[in-house]
This record gives C-alpha cells, structure tokens and sequence, in this order.
C-alpha cells in the first residue's frame, strides 16, 4: 500500500529532476510539512486526512510556484553548487522549523475510524484502500495531464530538451514554474495520504526523500511513469522482502539494488543515457 | 622600478609571515589568559568546526562535490578508535589513524559508485549514504553499542591515551591540527592536484577535454578529505568520552560542515571566519537556553544558508573581499 506513495513522492520529485536537472533534497521535508498541516487540519478541525486534500494541494502549488520563481530561477544562472546548498539550507531549516514549533514528539493520528474486512483470506484496511485508491487516481490524473495537455506536453517537451522547446515557442520559465509547484504539491498530496498510516516526527520526510530518490533512478532520472512504476514496485518489494527477512534488513536491501544501479546503470532502468 | 617592485613584494609577504605568526602566538597564549573553561570551551569548538569546515572544503569547495557524507568519515574515526581503545586497549593516538585510514578506504568505496553521479544529484546521493551507515551501525550494535552508542573508558589524566583532565591540553590538540590542515590548505590551492580540483569543479567537459582524470581526481580528493575528517571524530570522542548514531551520523553533524563553509565562503580563510561566527553564537544559545531552543538556532542557519546563497553566494569572506576593493577603487 505504501508503494502508492512513494510513487507519488518520486513523481514529484522526477518531474522537477526532467525539466531543470536538479534536485531537490528538501522533496522529503515539504511532505512533511503537509503530514503536519493534514494533522493538525484534523486535529484541530475535525477535517478529515483525504478530504484535507483540497486544501493542501493548492496550498503547496503555490509554495512550490513560489519557490521557483522567488528563489530557483534565480540559482540557475549561479554555479550549480549553489542550487543544492540552498535546498540543503531549505531541508535544514524546515526540520529544525518542525522540531522547534511541534517538539520532537512521535504524533499518530488518533482516532481515525479504521474499518477492517476480509478479502479472500487478506487483512485489508478502509483507509489503506482508500489511500491506494487516491493514488492509483492521482497517477491516472497525472498521466492523463502531461501525456494530453498542452502544459503536460510542455513539460514533456522541456525535459526532453530545453533549448529545442524553447525554439518551438514553449514558455520555459512558466513550464519550469508549473513543474515546480507540482511536483511540491505531489509531495504534499503524498504527505497528506501518509499521515493516516504513519506516524509524524520532525524527521520523517528524509527517509521518504531517500526512497523516492531510489525510485527516481529506478525508473530513470526525469520519467514520471518510471517513477510510478519504480514506486509501485519498490512498495512491493518492500512488503515481501520485510514480510521474509528482518524488518532491518528492508532499507538495506532497497539501497543494494540502488548502488548495483548506480554501477551498471546510471540513467535508469527505464531513462535515456546522458 | 622591477627592483623597487620586487622588494615591496617580498616586504609585504614578509609582513603577512609575521602578523601569521604573531596570530598563532596569540592564540597559544588563549588558555593561560583566559581561565574560564567555558570560553575555553568556545575556542575548542571554534576550532573544531574550522577543521572541519576545513576538510570538507578539500571535496565540497576546490572539487565542487558538496558532499553530505562527511559525517560517515568523522563517525568512522570516532568509533575506529573508541572500538580499538575498549576491545584491545590501542590508544587513540594510534587509533586515530587506523580510523582516517578507514575513513579513506570508505571514501573511495562510497565515491566509486556516486561519483559516477554529476553536481546535483551527488549531494543526495551522500545524504542517503549517510542514512545508511547510521542504520548499519544501529544493526550491528554487538560492536557499536548500537543506539546508545560507546563511553570511552575513563582512565584519569593520561596524555598517552589521549586524555585530559582540563581542557588545555585539549586546545593545543585542537589548535595543532588546525594548523596542520590549514598547511595543507595552503599547499593545495598552490599545487597541480588543488588546480585540477578547480578545473573540474568550473567545468567538468572541459577539464575532461584537457586530459584530466576525473574520477581518479575526485577519488583522491574525497580519500584525503575523508582522512582528514576522521582525525576530527577522534578527536571529538575522546573530548566528549561519548559517541553514538545521533552524535556522529545526525543531521546537525551532516550538514556542519557545509553550514559553516558557506557562511564564511570557500577558500583558505572561509571555514576560520565561519566557525568564528558560527560557533560562539551557536554554544551561548545552548548554554543560555538550552535544547529546545537550539532547533530554533539551526532554524535560523537554515535560513541563512538559502539568503546567501541568493544574495552573497561567495559568503563572508567573499563580501569583505568586494567591500575592500570598493574602498580600495
């Protein structure tokens, strides 16, 4: 099930990789950042994690728009080195931001009505479901908007090659804006469909950065469907590898599988070579 | 006119060898002037975050590799030789260097596959990296004392198995290194192997396209700084007696070094005038207030880390430099 949010994680996090051949160490931190948001709309609202969606969504579109244009735009004229330390500085700033306003303390969402049923001899879990069911839906959304939009086939294009979509009358920066807040509003949506399932503390984001950049190079760096299907996958894997070995035991396996990509393919699994 | 130009030259080189001397005798004479071991205590630590803004500048700044990985190699020196001293009695003085060797050969084994990763996707390539070793050393707790992490045995005042019962002796120790990297500094940027490490770090084509070696370069630099950085972990335990996964592998050790390289900018001088700034701040808050509110102090370095680098991307040192110069045109 969780496989479905590190798709989306590494979505997000692919589709910014694609269009500015950057990354963005903070992807993990911005979630959460959401996974906050989502529990206190809950617990102090009463409004519930996935209908929470609405707000934050357009909420992080609009940080993540912001960003770009604000600060990123401005970083990549400079040395590239400058890019990744001020997403650095934005990763440490918004940890040490969380761990000083809501203290260090374990948060679960309490409460949250969890039906439980059987379906041919497994355990499934309502909100689980519907959490795998948000995602499925997102990703469907998300392939529908970049393979059959004008904008979504901008992004394609702009990723592909910059230079050549710029000649073909395509509005860069605007593209790179849009990419931008989207993929910050795919780590809030994932944050936000995690906090249910998961527990909360100021350093929860960076092990989620960690396997979506995995999925990343999984499914190659800048292709938003090889990161949804590296995400799925990895879910899967996850699942059994920590159903038959020691719980450990599965981080350690996913990062085996991410050097032995690092030596043999660098760009990928399913991406191009540079 | 050359002469008369020459001898100003070598006038003005000698002067700087001086004030250089006069500087470091000054700080010697730090610990019998300055009696309070608390302020003492800051001048350790400045020089501490100087080294190791110091090391890490070898990779992160003159190659242009800004790693998040140097908390592996400062956490290898400080286990290597906590381990050695507790299970076979080595003294860390020994130790220290079993640990920067080890340090050098994980460098080497971390770069081999990460290197083959360009600029922005290294750093966080090392960050994970980094995950991963906490986590190894959490799972291997037969030998590291797993998440409570290892007390180095007290033993009393022994200078030969590094330990002291005041805090001078710790800041001559401190201070020596310091001197010794930044000798090495000096010596780097004035050396074919430091202008390799610019080459690549302004244009990795184009250095390619002149006949560098890349990867054996970067190798290199991330084996020498990773050498160096464990001297500092060995240090560091043996000053604190304690070492363990949050102490050596967290997020505030990851991020150290570069904090304090950005805040005084690259370069010889840099991590001095970051750790400097950085350091007495950063103690006084956790002396002052305590623990909670030095989250709010990595905050605001958070903070400053993104402003610099959209408004002063050279740091402190590079903004005196433009501020001398204005006054100087």
């Amino acid at each position: 099930m969780i496989g479905g949010i590190y798709a989306l994680a590494a979505a997000g996090l692919t589709l910014i990789a694609g269009v500015m051949n950057i990354i963005n160490i903070a992807h993990g931190e911005l979630m959460m950042l959401a996974m906050y948001i989502t529990y206190f709309l809950y617990t102090l609202f009463n409004i519930d994690p996935l209908l929470s969606v609405v707000i934050t969504l357009p909420l992080f579109f609009a940080v993540g728009c912001i960003l770009q244009s604000l600060c990123i735009e401005r970083l990549l004229t400079a040395p590239p080195i400058s890019i990744i330390i001020f997403a650095a500085g934005l990763l440490f700033f918004t940890q040490n931001f969380a761990a000083f306003w809501w203290t260090q303390d374990f948060k679960v969402l309490r409460g949250y009505t969890t039906l439980t049923f059987d379906f041919i001899g497994l355990k499934f879990t309502t909100t689980r479901l519907a959490i795998l069911f948000a995602a499925i839906l997102v990703t469907i959304l998300l392939y529908i908007f970049l393979s059959k939009t004008r904008i979504g086939r901008a992004i394609r294009a702009t990723s592909q090659n910059v230079e050549a979509a710029a000649l073909m009358g395509v509005n860069v920066k605007m593209v790179r804006v849009i990419a931008f807040g989207l993929g910050v509003a795919l780590a809030g949506l994932a944050g936000a469909l995690l906090i249910p399932i998961y527990y909360l503390y100021p350093a929860v984001g960076t092990p989620f950065s960690v396997v979506a950049l995995i999925v990343v190079f999984l499914g190659g760096r800048g292709s938003v469907f090889g990161a949804l299907l590296g995400g799925f996958t990895l879910g899967i894997v996850e699942a059994f590898t920590g159903f038959y070995l020691a719980l450990e035991l599965k981080d350690i396996a996913a990062f085996i599988a991410f050097i032995i990509i690092l030596l043999v393919r660098p760009w990928g699994l399913f991406g191009r070579r540079d | 006119m050359g002469a008369v130009w020459e001898e100003g030259l070598n006038c003005f080189k000698r002067v700087k060898i001086l004030l250089l001397l006069l500087g470091l005798a000054v700080l010697c004479a730090v610990p019998p002037l300055v009696n309070d071991p608390t302020i003492l205590h800051i001048f350790i630590y400045t020089f501490f975050f100087a080294y190791f803004a110091a090391a890490w500048n070898i990779l992160g700044s003159y190659a242009g590799q800004p790693s998040l990985g140097h908390a592996i190699f400062f956490g290898i020196g400080g286990y290597t030789s906590t381990i050695l001293f507790i299970n076979y009695s080595i003294t860390p003085w020994i130790g220290m260097f079993v640990g920067a060797a080890l340090a050098a050969l994980a460098a080497l084994a971390l770069g081999f596959p990460t290197f083959r990763v360009r600029g922005p996707f290294f750093a966080f390539i090392t960050l994970a990296f980094t995950l991963l070793i906490s986590l190894l050393f959490v799972y291997f707790h037969e030998y590291t004392g797993g998440a409570t992490g290892l007390p180095v045995p007290l033993k009393g005042d022994e200078p030969l198995l590094f330990q002291f019962n005041s805090k001078v002796p710790y800041y001559y120790t401190i201070l020596a290194f310091f001197v010794v990297i930044m000798c090495i500094t000096y010596k780097l940027e004035r050396s074919k192997f430091g202008y390799y490490l610019l080459a690549i770090r302004e244009d990795e084509d184009a250095a390619k396209a002149v006949g560098i070696h890349i990867f054996k370069y970067k190798m290199l630099a991330a084996a020498l700084s990773a050498f160096l950085t464990a001297f500092l972990g060995t240090f560091y335990t043996q000053y604190t007696r304690f070492i363990d996964p949050h102490e050596a592998f967290g997020l505030w050790r990851t991020f150290q070094p570069m904090l304090i390289s950005v805040l005084g900018g690259y370069g010889l001088w840099g991590p001095l005038v970051g750790a400097a700034i950085l350091t007495p701040i950063n103690e006084s808050i956790i002396i002052t207030f305590g623990g909670r509110y030095a989250t709010l102090g990595m905050m605001l370095y958070g903070l400053a880390v993104m402003l610099i680098m959209l408004f002063m991307p050279k740091g402190i040192v590079g903004l005196l430099k433009r501020v001398y110069k204005h006054f100087r045109s």
